[in-house]
């Protein structure tokens, strides 16, 4: 029987496994022509805090649009430039922005730049084009640890869904507080974050 | 974050142009209202040109009339009806005479002011940015208009060569010291906003800005204002030095407004971070 529910397009990524090696940064640019200057994805390294060799902290962070569920940057953009497709895709039209960059103040997560070149307002498009094809986003693609994997949220037996069963303990939405519900969803890494868990409740 | 002069200018003569309006027509006005709604129009449409530089395209602006749940979206509709009721205003007795309706249409003006204030205050009022994430922020939006306007009252009864009403002077001073005290305890919380982003103001790089602001917004007008009383024959260039220093005032709050409002850090307890800052 086919199923009747919506799809919902949303990314996991594994803490524990990045590297911090930026390829997913450099395969986005390349995927989808994004300007100098102007990233989709970004890595950053969180620390290091604490003394070696037992309390020494450090990971790493992959940043990008979180593909809200309730994006405040749709709320705010006063030409319905960012708009969110039926399956939860948070996307921007180029043709309607007019560079306010109201979306960007309001977004939490610093996951949206403005182009200096085009002077419209750019982010992470979970490169929707490879997800239609049934195909990985590029930065999944190319990672080399493969911490990312995105797919339909919705359905049970997707690699997403399996995965975040899977890891329910360590399942981790960055500023659940703003009620934004991001759709980019992190595992926590078992070791190196200590007071990141603590902060947030967790062992 | 970075200070968006365009967008100082802009919310800084909308908010001594609105307050002008909106008190002349409560308090009373000296002269012709249709006097002062030009006056409002001239400075709203200061406010309005900064504002489109604000915009990286500024051609795509009728753009903005789409989300109706966009502030901004609420501020673009408002506008134009605005104009055109302060242009009735400022038509009225040149144009045509719209005897008993003069006061229907100035309540229209002065209610789509308010509106307008509040829109605006409403905009910057988000979660993303600690700083702004309070009432305080459509508070003093409202209560910076309210002490301009006063203020310019003040002038308003001196250009028109009449005597002040002592009230008058008196709600102007009340106006500023409310509207103080009430920067005062949006600075003191901007200490202690969380997310790795409390900002003292008394502090560099925020110290010359907050130190413009008290002087220009805090102790210039008060002092004018209260000279007033001991030196009335230099009343009008104290009222009009009290609403001038007031605008500076405001535009020097504004700046402190935008470069306190920092965006949440995503983990505040590392010292590495994004630093992304826009």
């Amino acid at each position: 029987m086919e199923s009747t529910s919506q799809k919902h397009y949303g990314m996991v990524i594994d803490l524990d496994k990045c590297t911090g090696c930026q390829a997913c940064a450099v395969a986005c640019k390349m995927e989808n022509d994004v300007d100098l200057g102007v990233f989709w994805e970004r890595v950053y390294r969180m620390g290091p805090i604490g003394q070696f060799p037992d309390q020494l902290e450090m990971f790493y962070f992959p940043n990008q649009c979180m593909h809200c569920e309730n994006p405040s940057c749709i709320t705010v953009c006063p030409t319905k430039a960012t708009y969110q497709t039926d399956d939860g895709i948070v996307l921007v039209d180029a043709n309607l922005c007019f560079g306010c960059q109201y979306c960007i103040w309001a977004c939490p997560y610093e996951a949206r730049t403005l182009n200096p070149n085009t002077k419209t307002v750019e982010k992470c498009i979970l490169c929707v084009h490879r997800l239609e094809q049934g195909e990985q986003p590029m930065c999944a693609y190319t990672c080399t640890t493969g911490c990312r994997v995105a797919g339909d949220m919705n359905d049970p037996d997707s690699e997403i869904s399996r995965i975040l069963a899977a890891n329910a303990d360590r399942v981790f939405r960055v500023h659940p507080e703003f009620g934004n519900q991001p759709s980019v969803v992190y595992l926590l890494p078992r070791k190196g974050a200590e007071t990141l868990c603590k902060s947030i409740g967790r062992s | 974050m970075q200070i968006h002069w365009p967008l100082v200018v802009s919310t800084a003569c909308q908010r001594v142009g609105l307050g002008l309006f909106i008190c002349a027509f409560v308090m009373g006005s000296p002269v012709p209202l249709a006097v002062v709604a030009w006056v409002t129009l001239g400075l709203l449409a200061v406010g309005g040109i900064a504002s489109i530089f604000h915009l990286q395209r500024p051609q795509r602006f009728f753009n903005a009339f789409s989300n109706f749940k966009s502030h901004l979206t609420q501020e673009a509709f408002i506008t134009p009806f605005l104009g055109l009721a302060l242009l009735a205003c400022g038509l009225n007795g040149v144009l045509y005479d719209l005897g008993d309706a003069t006061f229907v249409v100035g309540l229209v003006a002065a209610v789509l002011a308010a509106a307008f204030l509040v829109c605006t205050g409403l905009a910057y009022q988000m979660g993303s940015r600690p700083a702004w994430n309070t009432p305080f922020v459509l508070v003093l939006f409202l209560l910076t208009a309210l002490e301009a306007g006063t203020i310019g009252v003040v002038v308003l009864w001196l250009v028109a060569g009449g005597l002040v009403p002592v009230a008058c002077v008196a709600v102007a001073l009340a106006a500023t010291v409310v509207c103080a005290l009430c920067q005062a305890a949006y600075v003191r919380r901007m200490r202690s906003v969380g997310y790795g982003v409390n900002v003292n103001a008394t502090e560099p790089p925020y110290r010359s800005v907050f130190i413009m602001w008290v002087v220009m917004g805090v102790a210039l007008p008060l002092v004018a204002l209260g000279l007033m009383f001991a030196m009335p024959a230099a009343a009008l260039v104290l009222a009009a030095l009290a609403w001038l220093s007031c605008a500076g005032g405001i535009a020097a709050w504004t700046v402190l407004f935008f470069k306190g409002a920092h965006k949440v850090k995503l983990f505040p307890m590392y010292p590495v971070d994004l630093n992304l800052d826009m």
